[in-house]
């Protein structure tokens, strides 16, 4: 299974449009494009899951590490996760730390 | 391929090496059977995070050591009588590694993001996915037995 992203760039809102499956093969590709972004600079960093089936700890871990890289008003938001990531993430208490979009 | 153990009907296995060149066929292979045999959408997702969480620990540690495999198998409990029982059972001969099941804490939504440690987080994760998580070290193999009941009017063949 392989992972594209398409970054989107917005000034102080980067929107990260992520295809496939998000794993402990693919994460590492999301962490090396998180920190290519200045996320000190961003308002706002979405994560649009609309095309994503499947995510690990491992993309759990890549979503800590850009929240933990931004400023503290700064938001970290999951565009259209299906109901499944939806649920992990908020099993594992990171709903707290991070915003639901549905579009 | 299928065999019937003391306990387990085998339904299907996989024997590779835990290294990242195997990754994809090691997740086909939980993909395909987790779809062939959970009808119910969140519990075969929840087994194939749990399964994923420990080839990657198994992956880890073991990768590049010599004479290393990994195991796995979906099967068939036949010992629960009550309900269906579908496990994927996961071994391997490399370092002993006792994940403590019983003792994992669940994470603590009050903590803030700045102070969370995600250390725990994919245990916790093979922990809460499942129905029932079984550990054991036998014959130099730490084995783990991921298990989801099933509705008893499905029927696993």
């Amino acid at each position: 299974m392989t992972l594209t992203i398409r970054t989107i760039d917005e000034n102080e809102i980067v929107t990260l449009v992520l295809q496939g499956d998000v794993d402990t093969k693919t994460a590492p590709e999301l962490l090396e494009v998180l920190t290519t972004l200045k996320l000190k600079e961003l308002s706002e960093l979405k994560i649009d899951l609309a095309e994503v089936n499947f995510m690990s700890s491992a993309g759990l871990r890549a979503l800590v590490f850009a929240k933990q890289k931004m400023n503290h008003d700064s938001i970290v938001s999951v565009v259209n996760p299906n109901d499944e990531i939806k649920d992990v993430i908020i099993k594992t208490g990171l709903s707290n730390a991070l915003s639901f979009i549905n579009t | 391929m299928e065999n019937t153990t003391n306990n387990q009907k085998i339904l299907s296995q996989i024997v590779s090496k835990p290294s990242m060149d195997s990754w994809d066929e090691l997740m086909d292979f939980i993909s395909t059977e987790t779809i062939k045999y959970i009808s119910d959408k969140k519990k075969s997702y929840g087994l194939k995070l749990a399964a994923e969480e420990i080839i990657s620990n198994i992956i880890r540690v073991s990768e590049c050591k010599e004479g290393v495999i990994i195991k796995i198998s979906s099967q068939k409990d036949i010992t629960t009588e009550c309900k269906a029982v579908f496990d994927l059972v996961i071994a391997d001969n490399g370092i002993h590694f006792d994940p403590e099941f019983d003792s994992l804490k669940n994470p603590c939504p009050d903590i803030k993001i700045s102070d969370r440690k995600i250390g725990g987080l994919g245990l916790f994760l093979v922990k809460s996915s499942c129905d029932r998580v079984k550990y054991i070290y036998k014959d130099l193999f730490n084995i783990y037995t991921l298990s989801v009941y099933m509705d008893k009017t499905e029927e696993i063949s």
